[in-house]
């Protein structure tokens, strides 16, 4: 292998993975080139190219004395480890690291699902637990609680919620880092910290009240470099006895403004599971008059976009709505919906849609009975998780964008129009347009989506799409609206648009980081958060 | 044997004593009824005709159960919404598997 950890020789190196395997054995660490190709970035734009960040070398610890052994180990040499739960982070970098020639802590194999409590709604798990394998668990033994999962959900409820990844059910458990309830960390120096009630020996609400007393550090785990997180607890949703839906339109573009506000009142007075918006009119995008209308330079105006909507016959705007709880309540839900909206909004029209008991038969979730087009993916919205979503990877893969924006349909409109106007210089699909729908998956904000795809045998288009992704990160931030999450390519971008005050967040994750972990031991960078000892390459 | 029904009723040649799954892109079922299970336990090879896409899944999760591709042969077959047709064997390969 080619590739060493930063500031060492060959020889450095054979000592660290001689010391690695006489901690786990020989057969859980690996450094040759197969052994290490499921490590890179399979949806990477810079694949084979100098920009690349690969690691040197993967290590498998059995249970967590083992993680706080390979910290140890690791702090010794002076070699930085970049900890994966299953390294499913497709799109977000895969398992790469942020520092080439890295050590992979990769978690897999602290696979246990320690507890689910359907008394009291919650899970502890280690990070190499899936989404499937937490399904499982609970379906074989018949508990009466539900999991939010992301789409597909062959990820890890840890690994997910620490990159603040989404699901769809409820608002407060899509939100899967909002969610979280209590965690075990392996500190840079190899100790071992409970978050929480789990600093406390002897409590048993771990899972329920994630503070404790004093400063809670959880939020330093996501997306940071503070430690390794070796269990988390969640919250989870019971079962719900119902499952409803219904669809709402409404005739004009002016009409979203309203009815993102009747939707902002329904989920945050816990009414609704995730809503879908969508325009009707995106169906046209195919008729090329319609096309250059709905990606006009600046953004069509209400009147012809109201014209076009008249002339097709369609509505402007739609939202899928979904309920869970009883089946009297879930009545009661739509009903309250449809009422409040209709009697707001001029000519907007409601369907129902499928609704039926809980558990969810094969059949309905196939999701092929609605009696109006749904982009709703029933396993996700019921919390089973699924890899079907594969089919709508195209090339080689992709890498995203997602910028926060404000829940109200002003924004929805200028983003529309300034990114839209922005990503033109780039030869790719139009993700911003007329018709863009917001989506709905944390709980208090809207985001859209730039996911262009990769090509592993075109280079140039790679190049293209590289540029495009730091040039929307950066005229996004003009207009304030940021990154929520992204590759280690892209993590100093993104970090660096979150800049109030000459980037005093920054600053003090960064003097924290030096202070806990002076040799930027645990994954060095993640986040934008540099160490003294590599900042200033990062940097230059 | 895995075959991918998108590229129509495929027969794999000369082993038909071997037990056939069929799936159509999505390998969500076979996965989690029967592979997430073998792929646990020692041995098991495994053959399969299917989109290059559902190989890039199936990989991915052989490869955490320590299992590589150990052979791959793109297929001249129409591609199917530009998916490319693809014969493979996924082995056991970590000693924690291997037969």
């Amino acid at each position: 292998m080619s590739i060493l950890p930063p500031d060492m020789d060959e020889a450095g190196f054979a000592a660290f993975l001689s010391d690695l395997r006489g901690t786990v054995g020989g057969d859980w660490v690996w450094s040759s080139d197969a052994d290490m190709f499921p490590y890179r970035d399979a949806f990477s734009p810079v694949w084979n190219t100098s920009e690349e960040i690969q690691a040197s070398s993967a290590v498998a610890p059995a249970d967590v004395a083992q993680v706080q052994q390979v910290v140890r180990i690791a702090k010794r040499h002076r070699v930085p480890l970049h900890p994966i739960s299953t390294g499913k982070n497709f799109g977000y970098g895969g398992a790469s690291p942020n520092v080439q020639g890295s050590a992979v802590l990769d978690l897999k194999r602290l696979d246990r699902v320690i507890e689910v409590n359907e008394e009291r709604n919650y899970c502890l798990v280690e990070p190499g637990v899936s989404y499937f394998d937490l399904y499982r668990h609970i379906q074989e033994r018949g508990l009466k609680v539900m999991i939010d999962c992301p789409d597909p959900g062959w990820g890890s409820p840890v690994g997910n919620a620490l990159d603040r990844g989404v699901g769809y059910t409820m608002p407060q458990f899509r939100d899967h880092f909002g969610a979280h309830c209590g965690m075990e960390v392996v500190l840079p120096d190899g100790e071992l910290m409970r978050t929480g009630m789990g600093a406390m020996p002897g409590a048993d609400s771990w899972q329920e009240y994630p503070y404790g007393f004093g400063p809670d550090p959880s939020g330093l785990f996501a997306q940071g470099n503070f430690g390794v997180v070796t269990k988390m607890g969640f919250r989870l949703m019971p079962q719900p006895e119902y499952y409803r839906t219904g669809l709402i339109r409404v005739p004009r573009r002016r009409d979203l403004v309203k009815l993102v506000n009747h939707v902002n009142y329904l989920s945050d007075s816990g009414m609704v599971s995730e809503v879908r918006f969508a325009s009707p009119l995106a169906a046209l995008l195919g008729n090329p008059e319609f096309a250059a209308l709905a990606t006009k330079m600046g953004g069509p105006s209400d009147a012809e976009m109201d014209a076009a909507a008249s002339t097709a016959g369609l509505h402007s705007w739609a939202i899928d709505l979904q309920f869970l709880g009883p089946r009297a309540a879930t009545a009661a839900q739509w009903d309250y919906a449809r009422d409040r909206i209709l009697s707001d909004i001029p000519g907007a029209e409601a369907l129902d849609g499928d609704h039926f008991a809980l558990p969810a038969t094969e059949r309905q979730l196939e999701n092929d009975t609605q009696p109006y087009p749904t982009a709703i993916r029933r396993k996700g919205a019921l919390g089973i998780p699924s890899l079907g979503i594969w089919e709508i990877v195209r090339d080689d893969g992709h890498v995203g964008f997602f910028p926060v924006l404000p829940r109200d349909g002003e924004a929805v409109f200028e983003m529309q129009r300034v990114l839209g106007d922005a990503q033109r210089q780039f030869p790719l699909p139009p993700y911003f347009s007329a018709v863009t729908a917001p989506l709905f998956w944390h709980s208090n904000t809207f985001q859209m989506v730039f996911a262009p795809s990769i090509r592993r045998d075109d280079p140039e288009h790679n190049a293209m799409v590289h540029r495009a992704m730091k040039h929307m990160v950066a005229v996004a931030a003009e207009h304030g609206w940021g990154d929520y999450r992204a590759a280690p390519i892209y993590q100093d971008d993104v970090a660096a648009t979150y800049s109030f005050n000459g980037g005093s967040l920054r600053k003090f994750l960064e003097a924290m980081k030096d202070a806990v972990d002076p040799d930027g031991i645990i994954a060095p960078g993640r986040g934008g958060v540099w160490p003294a000892r590599f900042r200033e390459g990062a940097r230059a | 044997m895995l075959l991918d029904t998108r590229f129509g009723r495929l027969q794999p040649n000369a082993v038909s004593h071997v037990p056939v799954l069929r799936f159509s892109g999505d390998v969500t079922g076979v996965w989690y009824d029967e592979l997430d299970t073998r792929w646990r336990r020692k041995g098991f090879v495994l053959g399969g005709i299917t989109g290059a896409d559902a190989l890039f899944v199936l990989e991915t999760l052989a490869n955490d159960r320590g299992r590589r591709v150990v052979s791959r042969t793109p297929l001249d077959l129409p591609r199917v919404k530009d998916v490319e047709a693809v014969r493979w064997i996924i082995a056991p390969h970590h000693p924690s598997v291997s037969a």
